[in-house]
């Protein structure tokens, strides 16, 4: 320590100098025939330095103790507010940025749950409406198989190619055309009677589209238009101009549904593609196999059996 | 290291449920706001799994032959989150917070030790692999572009993918898939095809009312629609040593793994005869049946049998596939054990089918199924 040795500027390594220091500096002297400088002069000096130096240093300690005691009295305000200390107000920044995650989970799950119930909604009235189809359809062919048997039954027994003897109505005979155009007629009337439901149909949903449209403009868009299948307007409906061809992406044979318009551009058309709001598979009419033993393949809607267009292997 | 004590630790912790999580991903969050980009909006599926591989490593911490391959595996699955090595760290420091603040009075030094060298032991072996992943050239995913989409029913769409890369996987395993329209959010999906030539992968997406993924892949995605895969994952594959014939049971798209499995056996000098039972709810839902009886005219040694549940107009099979798959071996009981059985379809329906056949006399060895059905949503 300074206090210990006096000070020798010559031997100075840098440490940082008191103001005793400076005041009990020691020079050598010059040897003789060289210039000096006057020790009383570099003596008052120092003393000078000196006196600076330690105004200098109290000044520093009452600052430092300003600097605590403002320090303290700052978190001694903040620990009486929040009366937490550094640690826990980590804790709170945590559960607050938990509650705004929670609640953005919560409507996430929300909107996923309202989707789910449309959907299984959705999907209970798909299954009702085949079930009812397929009724329909059944007393549908009864009601003609019964219609062509009484006509059959009314072609003159003289003829040779009556009924035979099992009561079939043998093939190639007059009763078989009477039959069959009887057949035909009934399926007739009921497929136009259906066509027109269907048509009735669609101009219920493009009302209730309309009008979807016309309450989405003058209200919020909280549940969009209520149209029936899913909801968005669809720009394939909008009648293209004549001659300027329609973009290829809403020129698709099966364009005709909202699902369809509602997907984005660059669609390979060439795959089977979603059609109508009933069915996922084109119209929900039922093939009819003419003919006596004609059957409606129920079963079959959605199953493709032509070559589906990926290979495999 | 203390296995007995960190179990116990972090069952204390456990008791608190999704709010451990919570704690965890906010602190993470917090303290490096950077990282919340790689994870999605909604939480709620991470902090379960969270949890339960947690769970998972703290239960097998004392079998390190098991533990070790599942962290690598972990280690190497999360190249393709984007994670690197220097997130170890930070997600170190978060969980030691978390066990902390729900560990109570019971966090001491000496715990606080415990967990950090256990952590340190994990993440090395996590990012060691990772990193070892890394100089294999191993991609951390793989971007691929549909080419081809087709709608089969209202809520079935199998979509024709073309990885930019070759992507490697054995016929039955499955592969995450995250798309432009949900990102962050990966599903699972089973290839539903041998590896082709061209590299080419088909996946049969089932829409699942409700959920986040399935709806966007069955109904938005199109041809053009950009994705990208994870590394193939799963052991649901043939086992081509076993010289028995082999029973594929296939409830919905749980059809796509067997579908691959079957044309793996078709790959082999020597196939084995394999049977196909395909059921669904209703003949409509058999979206792929034309296919596969297509497969099974070309190959002699493919049957199928298409089942329904709930379609009493279907001219195939009535009933469950658990029981058409039972009629198939009981039809010659001497024969039963001379089968593998590969089952995939619905978590009820596989465990019911497994149960079925064991019942019926199949050895458990000799059944083979996988608990994830393609979603997890």
């Amino acid at each position: 320590m300074y206090s210990t040795n006096p000070y020798s500027p010559a031997a100075s390594n840098g440490d940082p100098m008191s103001p005793q220091d400076i005041r009990g500096a020691i020079f050598s002297t010059t040897r003789r025939g060289r210039r000096g400088v006057d020790e009383n002069e570099v003596r008052e000096f120092c003393d000078k330095i000196a006196d600076q130096m330690t105004q200098a240093l109290n000044q520093r300690t009452a600052l430092e103790a300003e600097v605590r005691r403002l320090r303290d009295r700052v978190l001694g305000v903040r620990g009486e507010t929040a009366g937490a200390a550094p640690d826990e107000a980590q804790a709170q920044a945590v559960n607050v940025l938990t509650m705004a995650q929670r609640t953005a989970d919560r409507y996430v799950a929300d909107a996923q749950d309202y989707s789910r119930e449309l959907a299984q909604d959705a999907h209970l009235r798909h299954d009702e409406i085949l079930r009812e189809a397929q009724v329909r359809a059944s007393i549908i062919l009864d009601e003609a198989h019964a219609a062509a048997q009484a006509a059959a039954d009314m072609v003159p027994a003289s003829r040779e190619t009556g009924l035979s003897g099992d009561g079939t109505v043998p093939p190639g005979s007059d009763a078989e055309l009477a039959y069959l155009r009887a057949f035909s007629q009934v399926c007739r009337t009921h497929l136009r009677a259906y066509l027109d439901s269907l048509s009735k149909s669609i101009e219920e949903w493009e009302r209730a589209e309309q009008q979807g449209l016309a309450s989405a403009r003058t209200s919020a868009p909280a549940h969009g238009a209520p149209a029936p299948a899913h909801g968005a307007p669809a720009p394939a409906h909008a009648p293209a101009p004549v001659h300027a061809p329609a973009p290829a992406r809403d020129a698709g044979p099966v364009g005709v549904g909202p699902g369809h318009a509602a997907r984005g551009a660059g669609q390979d058309t060439s795959f089977r593609d979603a059609a109508g709001p009933g069915s996922g598979d084109g119209p929900m009419v039922p093939r009819y196999a003419t003919g006596p033993q004609g059957m409606v393949r129920t079963g079959d809607f959605g199953t493709d059996v032509g070559s589906p267009p990926m290979s495999d292997g | 290291l203390d296995p007995q004590r960190l179990r116990e630790s972090f069952a204390h912790v456990a008791a608190h449920g999704d709010e451990v999580a919570l704690f965890f991903y906010s602190h993470l969050f917090l303290n490096h706001p950077e990282l919340r980009d790689m994870f999605p909006i909604s939480m709620a599926v991470q902090r379960d799994r969270l949890l339960s591989a947690l769970g998972h490593i703290v239960a097998e911490a004392a079998d390190t032959e098991r533990l070790v391959p599942f962290l690598q595996g972990l280690g190497r699955d999360h190249r393709k989150f984007g994670t690197i090595a220097a997130h170890y760290p930070a997600v170190g420091d978060s969980l030691l917070s978390t066990l902390a603040y729900f560990s109570g009075d019971a966090w001491t030094p000496d715990l606080a030790q415990e967990w950090t060298q256990a952590y340190e032991l994990i993440a090395e072996v996590m990012s060691n692999a990772a990193g070892e992943a890394e100089q294999d050239e191993q991609p951390a995913w793989w971007d691929a572009v549909v080419i081809g989409q087709e709608r089969r029913t209202m809520d079935i769409t199998v979509l024709k993918v073309s990885p930019t890369r070759p992507l490697p996987f054995v016929p039955g395993q499955s592969v995450a898939v995250e798309c432009r329209m949900r990102p962050r959010l990966w599903r699972y999906y089973s290839p539903a095809n041998a590896p082709r030539e061209d590299g080419t992968i088909d996946f049969h997406i089932r829409l699942i009312d409700g959920g986040a993924v399935s709806p966007a892949l069955a109904r938005l995605a199109g041809v053009g629609t950009r994705l990208r895969l994870g590394s193939p994952v799963g052991t649901l594959t043939l086992d081509t040593t076993s010289p028995r014939d082999v029973l594929l049971a296939a409830g919905g798209t749980g059809l796509a793994p067997l579908k691959a499995i079957a044309a793996h056996a078709a790959a082999l000098p020597n196939p084995p005869r394999v049977h196909l039972v395909f059921g669904a709810r209703r003949a409509a839902d058999l979206y792929d049946l034309a296919a596969v009886e297509k497969l099974a005219a070309r190959w002699p040694w493919l049957t199928v049998t298409a089942v329904t549940s709930h379609d009493p107009g279907f001219d195939g099979e009535q009933g469950s596939v658990a029981d058409a798959a039972a009629r198939f071996l009981l039809r010659d009981p001497r024969m039963i054990t001379h089968y593998d059985a590969y089952i995939c379809g619905s978590p009820d329906m596989a465990a019911a089918t497994a149960g079925r056949l064991e019942q019926v006399g199949l050895p458990r060895e000799q059944v083979f199924t996988e608990d994830f059905g393609g979603s997890g949503e």
